[in-house]
């Protein structure tokens, strides 16, 4: 079937011409702010960004802080996984139980599709929000437990256990020059133990309201003498 | 006075030539053509994208899933937050699939051209929707994605190699197939917008050492979870890693300025593709890499047009 002819098109009119150069211009200038915005922000930054959120945001023309220099060679932009133990009880001591599973985050997917690196994305987001040094903020603290409830929570589902004890770790990048190595990581193995920097450690369980509850364990070095464990 | 009459005519015919060029950019009538094959390409990517969540729809966004409603907001930190998505809407898996299964629909019909229009803000929304849903699971494609979307639904895209053509759907539906304003102002956002994304791209790696050491492809590779290759048998090759990873930054950051000249676009086109697909290996990105070289097509118009005007005059 043939499509029927198109009307020919109009010349546009002063006044459209006017109309579109000013919503181009509009247009672009949000998007070339929130671009500039994309890996570090001034206050006037911050401020225009936060004014076109309404527009950018909901269209996703602001990328945000997506890493699109794909690496700067920090410790931040190492890979990240989470390991998950389960256990079949909330309330007997973990020290009594043997875990019913240990599971790996990413656990599916193939290493060239989009699947197994949103695994990845989100311990990575983990790994963002845990300083190297000294304690979390409100808002990291919060995310983070709140990632490792809702990863716990999920595994404890698929697994029916009631307790889980998850971890973030961060797998240390080997040097191309192997020499530069420290003394204790095998150079003939980068994906020994020895690579992995535990960033988060959290106890979750299901409360007798069904509820998901956590805590997330504070290093030992920086422990009070004092402080008892916050899980049960 | 009489050197103001002098020198005014002079400022009007300045200020007369930019508005010629700005409306010779902007408002000369293209051929839709282009955008029709930009629409194949999008909507492809776009099918694969919201495909690829199939495997794990419901472990991400289902009851108990890894991703709950509560863990978001914890990420959005209460701030206003403008991340509409209709998967919100799903309070169970079955309702999940049927939203899941009415966005794929919607990239498969803007893949074939069929009922465009509405197809192309179909798929822009269910694309956001996972996005805005997913919040910290995006990655480098889904911005990328999105912002083609946006352009492809001002666009008639639909007028040629179309399933609406063939069956002679409306205009309104399918857009006009003669050269049109709609047409040149599409393909001109994507092209301002996909430059300045290398620009962002460029210059965001300057703020590391790994791209002036040389080393950031190596360090790429070293990532033993992400990447899809052993790549240990590069290790002594430190000069061609450095060139590798020198020839991705300078490539990335002479792409804005040089894509416009008819001198560079050709060099650093083919540059720009070569580093995409040679970054396939060592990210892992396999469909953001693909559609990064499969977008720089959306220059070749231009040079298409020059050479026919070239061509021309000799």
């Amino acid at each position: 079937m043939k499509p029927a002819d198109s009307p020919p098109e109009k010349p546009l009119s002063e006044g459209t011409k006017g109309f579109l150069s000013l919503a181009i211009i509009l247009h672009l200038a949000c998007v070339l702010t929130v671009l500039a915005a994309n890996f570090r922000r001034s206050s006037l930054l911050n401020e225009l960004t936060r004014i076109f959120a309404p527009y950018t945001q909901s269209l996703l023309l602001d990328p945000d802080r997506t890493s699109y220099f794909l690496t700067h060679g920090d410790v931040l932009d190492d890979d990240a996984i989470f390991t998950v133990e389960l256990y079949r009880s909330a309330d007997a001591p973990l020290a009594g139980q043997k875990p019913l599973a240990t599971v790996m985050l990413p656990d599916r997917g193939s290493r060239w599709l989009e699947g197994r690196r949103r695994y990845l994305a989100l311990a990575r987001t983990v790994q963002m929000n845990s300083p190297l040094e000294g304690e979390p903020t409100d808002y990291e603290g919060e995310v983070t437990i709140a990632l490792a409830k809702s990863v716990g929570r999920s595994l404890m589902e698929e697994h029916q256990a009631r307790r889980a004890v998850v971890r973030c770790l961060r797998r240390l990048s080997q040097p191309r020059d192997l020499s530069l190595l420290d003394p204790g990581f095998p150079p003939d193995d980068p994906r020994d133990p020895a690579y992995d920097v535990t960033v988060l450690t959290a106890d979750i369980w299901i409360d007798d309201d069904g509820q998901t509850q956590g805590a997330r364990r504070v290093p030992r070095r920086e422990q009070a003498p004092l402080r008892t464990e916050a899980a049960p | 006075m009489s050197s103001l009459t002098a020198t005014s005519p002079l400022k009007e015919s300045w200020s007369q030539s930019w508005k010629r060029a700005w409306e010779n950019f902007w408002f000369t009538p293209a051929d839709p053509r282009p955008l029709a094959v930009v629409r194949v390409v999008v909507g492809l990517t776009a099918l694969l994208y919201l495909a690829s969540f199939s495997g794990d729809l419901v472990r991400w966004f289902g009851p108990h899933g890894l991703l709950p409603p509560e863990a978001t907001a914890a990420i959005t930190g209460g701030s206003p937050s403008f991340r509409f998505s209709v998967l919100r809407l799903a309070d169970s898996p079955g309702e999940l699939w049927t939203i899941h299964g009415m966005c794929v629909g919607a990239a498969a019909l803007l893949t074939l051209g069929l009922a465009t229009r509405a197809a192309a803000v179909g798929t822009l929304i269910a694309v956001l929707s996972y996005v805005h849903r997913g919040i910290v699971i995006g990655g480098l494609l889904e911005p990328v994605l999105a912002m083609f979307l946006l352009y492809l639904c001002l666009a008639p895209c639909g007028a040629f190699c179309s399933l609406d053509r063939l069956l002679g759907m409306s205009v309104w539906l399918r857009g006009s197939e003669r050269p049109n304003v709609a047409a040149t102002i599409s393909l001109r956002l994507m092209q301002i917008h996909l430059a300045a994304l290398y620009a962002v791209m460029g210059v965001t790696k300057l703020y590391g050492n790994a791209w002036w050491d040389g080393e950031a492809v190596w360090l790429l590779l070293a990532q033993t979870h992400s990447r899809p290759i052993d790549p240990t048998f590069l290790r002594s090759w430190a000069y061609l890693l450095a060139a590798w990873t020198h020839l991705i930054a300078y490539t990335h950051l002479a792409f804005a300025p040089l894509v416009w000249s008819r001198l560079t676009r050709p060099i650093v086109l083919a540059l720009a593709t070569l580093t995409w697909l040679s970054l396939i290996p060592v990210t892992g990105q396999t469909l953001f890499c693909l559609f990064m070289a499969a977008s720089s097509g959306i220059y070749l118009p231009e040079l298409l047009a020059q050479n026919t005007k070239q061509a021309e005059a000799c």
